[in-house]
């Protein structure tokens, strides 16, 4: 009770400084979780592709679709793909395939369907997730389904639901869902200058197994369409003529690029969308934050004086300082909860479009182990600024300013 | 044979400046019983507040030794010596040094809650300082409400609150009128007498005319 009365002579006729100071820790904050998350989310997809993949892969991309009719182009392209598959090293060609025909509370959703080697290669942010049987159907028929997207949030893992099929219900079961902000491969990209965030991307509609038992559950009606690109996976043991020659039957309706080729050209400057969608929050950070510095000197110079009294009274120095540093630490630890607060209610501000979905965020362990490491450093800047402030001020220089 | 209350031996205190450092006080050697009424004269830069700040713990010195009640003062580290001034020492400073903002009781209790003072006495304490310096009706009052002298008799009762055995004054009447200014020292003279030991910094012949003993300084030495 003492402690907090004697707070009170430092906080008492200081609330637009405190204010001040929690606006602008909470800018700084704000701002660097906005440029972690977009560089996390322009990177994931790059970091993804790095730690799964391998230097068996090839990626295609093709000039254009390969017929003005979407379902002659995907005919087309399954034909295409099943060439390249015979060629000698390839070990599989792993598509994306998807089908339009189809409702969720009557909004109109895709449907993605994976090859299994696809979710083996790139394991994806789950929540909950079960597994797929070998099939990707149930037992009692129903078809599996991993949710992605925030449209899905009142379905729950392992309880049945329901969607509009090619004009019939199907009963689906899901087994897991994405995590916000819900990118999964796409392959939907077509022409050259990819690089891998074309490759995977925010998706949000329901994902299921592409198998036969799949195929024949949704029906003859529905029309499964084939992503444009797709991956070659190659032999472990395949060599540099099976590679040439498989690229070589690639460039016959497009480019490809292998795994390393693809690092480079995603890493190669200027990454120009990537810059220049991080130079707003970075500089706002760093703006941000050198205006936290200065109000935060200036708000403990004003408050030496007050040191000075309670000096003269018996308080000790490094008690002073526990005092100026516990303000500034107590207005950070408020603005990191804010901070906490928005990161959390992300997904939620996003679906009800308090904030918009075109802001590109990922916030997960990585970005907010970033964010972490910017909360201490501007923590130490409060326990900082004043250690400095009452090692250039002592409370007898105070005091004798105050006298002057 | 009883120790002197206050035993300076030797005192050097030097200041950095530029390059080389300045001595603002040249080996001090200063005795004060307990209970005496001391004024310390001097024109201005004679280093009698650098002597009162030593005096008070409020600043190190850098050569010899400086006994208060008994203990020595040189090495403490910030927190004994914080306690050594919130138990022993009282400041009465020109400017009053009060928390503008807050209240007279506030004020006058800030000392007690650096101490060991139970928290539910406090306030009863505080207004018995009060009513020792005739401000008990002020209580309530913020204390850039009060006048000058009002406000240096706040600063008095705080410098008394705690019991302490001596009250450092800094030209406690420089910011007051000469009818006011008598009033403040009839209250330090008041307290003296109850035992308390006064040492008043001042180059104020009338001030000075309230202690029974006057120590000159002129160039960071004693001379008288």
């Amino acid at each position: 009770m003492k402690r907090f009365k004697i707070l009170s002579v430092f906080l008492k006729n200081s609330a637009l400084s405190l204010i001040l100071l929690f606006l602008l820790m909470s800018a700084a904050l704000l701002f660097t979780t906005q440029f972690v998350g977009l560089y996390r989310y322009q990177t994931y997809a790059l970091d993804l592709f790095i730690q799964n993949g391998n230097d068996r892969m090839v990626i295609f991309s093709p000039s254009g679709l390969m017929d003005g009719d979407l379902a002659v182009a995907s005919q087309k392209q399954e034909a295409f793909s099943q060439e390249v598959e015979s060629l000698s090293g390839v070990q599989e060609v792993v598509s994306i395939y998807h089908i339009n025909d189809s409702f969720y509370n009557n909004s109109a959703f895709s449907i993605y369907l994976y090859d299994k080697t696809l979710l083996d290669l790139f394991p994806l942010r789950y929540s909950g997730f079960q597994g797929f049987t070998s099939t990707g159907i149930t037992e009692d028929g129903k078809l599996q389904v991993i949710l992605s997207g925030d449209y899905f949030d009142g379905e729950t893992v392992g309880e049945p639901m329901e969607m509009r099929v090619g004009g019939k219900n199907i009963e689906m079961l899901p087994v897991g869902k994405i995590k916000f902000p819900y990118i999964t491969p796409r392959f939907s990209i077509s022409g050259n200058g990819s690089t891998i965030p074309n490759y995977f991307s925010r998706n949000e509609l329901p994902i299921a197994l592409m198998t036969p038992e799949t195929k024949k559950l949704l029906g003859e009606n529905v029309t499964i369409y084939t992503n444009p690109s797709f991956l070659v996976y190659l032999e472990e043991d395949y060599t540099q003529q099976e590679l040439e020659a498989v690229k070589e039957k690639l460039s016959e309706y497009g480019t490809s690029n292998t795994y390393q080729e693809l690092i480079d050209k995603t890493n190669e400057p200027p990454v120009t969308n990537m810059e220049n969608a991080l130079l707003l929050p970075l500089a706002f950070s760093v703006v941000a934050t050198i205006a936290f510095l200065s109000v935060s000197i200036l708000s403990i110079y004003k408050k030496l004086d007050q040191s000075a009294i309670l000096y003269l009274c018996g308080c000790s120095k490094r008690r002073s300082y526990l005092y100026l540093s516990g303000i500034l630490a107590g207005v950070g630890l408020l603005a990191a909860a804010l901070t906490a607060g928005y990161i959390t209610l992300l997904p939620v501000l996003q679906h009800h479009e308090i904030i918009s979905k075109n802001m590109l965020l990922l916030v997960d362990e990585k970005s907010l182990l970033l964010v972490g490491i910017y909360l201490l450093f501007l923590l130490l800047i409060s326990f900082g600024v004043p250690w400095l402030m009452m090692r250039k001020y002592s409370p007898l220089e105070s005091y004798r300013r105050m006298e002057r | 044979m009883k120790q002197p209350f206050i035993q300076m031996r030797e005192v050097n205190k030097f200041y950095p400046l530029d390059k080389d450092r300045f001595q603002a006080l040249k080996g001090i050697n200063l005795t004060i019983e307990e209970g005496e009424f001391v004024a310390i004269r001097g024109r201005s830069g004679a280093g009698k507040s650098t002597l009162l700040h030593i005096l008070g713990c409020l600043d190190g010195f850098d050569e010899g030794s400086y006994t208060l009640n008994g203990r020595e003062v040189k090495g403490l580290g910030d927190g004994k010596s914080a306690r050594l001034r919130n138990e022993t020492i009282g400041f009465v400073l020109q400017d009053f040094s009060l928390v503008d903002y807050r209240s007279v009781l506030f004020n006058v209790s800030l000392p007690l809650y650096f101490g060991k003072y139970p928290s539910r006495k406090m306030k009863a304490k505080a207004m018995e300082m009060l009513k020792l310096v005739g401000l008990e009706d002020q209580a309530k009052k913020k204390a850039n409400q009060l006048s000058g002298g009002q406000r240096q008799r706040v600063a008095i009762a705080r410098a008394m609150v705690t019991d302490p055995k001596l009250i450092l004054a800094d030209e406690p009447t420089g910011a007051l009128d000469s009818r006011t200014a008598g009033e403040i020292m009839e209250l330090l003279q008041t307290l003296n007498r109850r035992g308390v030991t006064v040492v008043v910094v001042t180059h104020d012949d009338v001030v000075e005319s309230y202690a029974r003993r006057v120590v000159t300084m002129s160039d960071g030495e004693i001379v008288d």
